[in-house]
């Protein structure tokens, strides 16, 4: 069972006084939202027990054998700056021609140099961290991906039929294989998060890091843990409530949702 | 006079001058996003009558092989859902080729083609079979060259391009007319737009086993798209063997990954799988059932399923109930 401490006051991404209220999915940004700000450049990268991941190649594992990821696909939203004092400024995502991404949404892909950086606009300054949604809000979580364009369209690969009590997308797919060694209990060949619209939220990530946004933008790293996900997959928390089917790879999924933002999923490179 | 010269030309400015129904409907069926198809063509090459109507011209002329013999519809059948009824395809020479020819339904929404994805677009996929030694075995030029030569070729590319042919104009015809191609009135289709007739309960519990869980199907194959056009390991085959997507990449994990097809039609497409090599919708289910091939890079989503005779037949029920027969025979889609 995790530790459940004062990280937990944010492991569901809100506060009392401080709920989102409920928005429409908007395929485009709204005119207001439309920040002015300088570009900011976030390329996501794997890790594994430190050290950068080839992606479809085998990779060593904790206790012998290899593991070879062949899917790690999420999305992102909502993202923020956070300043020292925990102000959050909602920054939009948009794409490389600057344009706003439909739905403020990014879909991120492993393996697809096209989906491997999401962009935000920001006001230059000095930030202590970032915070975003590992998933969606319940506004896009719901609705029907046949009626939606890319990142949310059916294709996306992260659909699920609606079933009761879950919504319409996965947050986050992974997908890989394991070989040799001992256990491989540690390390999850599928792992499907979701969530339901109104009970089951997406995780909100707060990564702590010094970000300067200069007047012509800024890039960053942001490294994904493995290792900290399965870890998150195979913690010991209780699922009976998890309304969904007990697949494993369902399962796996409600763990990792309800723990992730208390893990050390994602870091920013100094 | 001035009338008929009237009338010839709104005759050309609605058919094309050949006195048939226009190829064009950039409408596309109720519930596909976007509504219009043309909004799918890449800029270089936007949607027109007369480009669709070259390129099926072109689709169906055995003049781009070598031989003479061998045109795309050659392999591509119309009543197959544009197809081959066999597992691969025989190109000139009867040289045997080594993957099944994918039916053509629907492409204008996919964004990889051939079974490995190794082309990113209509366009760059059009030239490739023309080329491949065992498929129709002509250098691209000298294709341009053939057509060239044709008075008629010259003024249909006049008209749809505004120049003679060139290897790109060649290419972005048959794209085009690939574009054209669209199957959106199943039983299926007719049941997400809420037609209570459209299934009987063997379909409707073949749907539900479908989408659920369970089985997992949609999750390659998601409700209305029916394919999340990825490239995935489906344990079609035991092992060694074609490598799939791991020639394009060479990376590992791509070993035996090959493309989602669409399921549009999917029963008049046998045989089935990149190898072609299994029979019927049946033979299918019961290989999923089974958990694949145990090739040793199958994706963790295939598993044993532990389907009961009836639900299996459930399943193919719901796989017939793909089929759009307007689609297959549409007189707009032949020479």
């Amino acid at each position: 069972m995790q530790p459940v401490g004062r990280r937990c006051a944010r492991a569901e991404g809100a506060r009392p006084g401080q709920r989102r209220r409920a928005r429409r999915c908007l395929s485009r940004s709204a005119p207001r939202q439309q920040r002015a700000g300088a570009p900011v450049d976030v390329t996501i990268g794997l890790t594994y027990a430190g050290k950068a991941v080839d992606f479809r190649q085998p990779n060593p594992r904790a206790g012998g054998g290899t593991f070879t990821p062949t899917d790690l696909t999420l999305f992102v939203s909502e993202v923020a700056l956070l300043a020292d004092d925990g102000r959050a400024t909602p920054v939009d995502l948009v794409d490389a021609a600057g344009a706003p991404e439909p739905y403020r949404v990014h879909l991120y892909r492993a393996g697809d140099a096209a989906t491997e950086t999401f962009r935000f606009v920001a006001p230059a300054g000095r930030y202590a961290g970032l915070r975003f949604l590992l998933g969606l809000t319940d506004a896009c979580n719901g609705g029907e991906p046949g009626q939606r364009k890319p990142p949310l369209a059916s294709y996306s690969d992260m659909t699920w039929p609606h079933l009761p009590g879950l919504g319409s997308y996965l947050f986050l797919r992974y997908g890989g294989q394991v070989a040799g060694g001992g256990s491989t209990a540690a390390v999850p060949t599928q792992i499907h998060m979701g969530g339901g619209v109104g009970t089951m939220p997406a995780p909100t990530i707060q990564v702590r890091a010094s970000i300067v946004v200069a007047p012509d933008g800024a890039r960053m790293r942001m490294d994904a843990a493995l290792d900290e996900i399965f870890a998150g997959a195979t913690a010991d928390v209780d699922v009976s409530r998890y309304p969904g089917p007990p697949s494993p790879e369902l399962v796996a999924g409600e763990r990792l949702r309800q723990t992730a933002a208390m893990r050390h999923v994602f870091s920013i490179a100094p | 006079m001035r009338a008929a010269a009237a009338a010839a030309l709104a005759l050309v400015a609605c058919g094309g001058g050949d006195g048939r129904a226009p190829l064009l409907d950039t409408r596309a069926p109720a519930g596909f996003v976007p509504a219009d198809v043309a909004q799918l063509a890449p800029p270089d090459n936007a949607l027109t009558e007369a480009r669709a109507r070259l390129g099926r011209r072109l689709f169906f002329d055995g003049r781009l092989s070598r031989t003479g013999e061998v045109a795309c519809a050659s392999c591509h059948r119309q009543e197959h859902a544009f197809a081959d009824p066999n597992a691969v395809s025989t190109g000139v020479a009867g040289r045997v080729g080594t993957r099944n020819a994918p039916a053509l339904v629907n492409l204008a929404w996919s964004r990889r083609f051939f079974w490995d994805g190794r082309a990113s677009s209509l366009e760059q996929q059009a030239g490739q079979p023309i080329e491949n030694p065992l498929e129709m075995d002509l250098p691209i030029a000298d294709a341009v060259a053939r057509v060239a030569g044709d008075g008629d070729y010259a003024r249909a590319f006049a008209e749809a391009y505004g120049d003679a042919p060139t290897a790109d104009t060649l290419r972005k015809a048959l794209a085009s007319f690939v574009r054209t191609l669209v199957s959106g009135d199943t039983a299926y289709d007719r049941h997400l737009r809420g037609d209570a007739t459209a299934f009987g309960d063997a379909e409707r519990r073949g749907e539900a086993l479908f989408f659920s869980p369970r089985t997992g199907c949609f999750h390659c194959h998601p409700p209305q798209a029916l394919t999340n056009d990825g490239l995935f390991n489906d344990g079609s085959y035991a092992d060694g063997g074609d490598p799939g997507r791991q020639a394009v990449t060479g990376l590992a994990g791509d070993l035996g990954r090959f493309k989602v097809p669409g399921l549009r039609n999917v029963a008049v497409s046998a045989p089935y799988m990149h190898d072609g090599s299994v029979a019927t919708l049946e033979d299918v289910v019961d290989q999923y059932d089974r958990g694949g091939r145990g090739h040793p890079s199958t994706d963790p989503e295939i598993a044993p399923l532990g389907l009961n005779a009836g639900e299996k037949a459930d399943l193919v029920a719901f796989l017939r109930a793909l089929t759009d027969d307007a689609f297959l025979h549409d007189p707009r889609f032949r020479p």
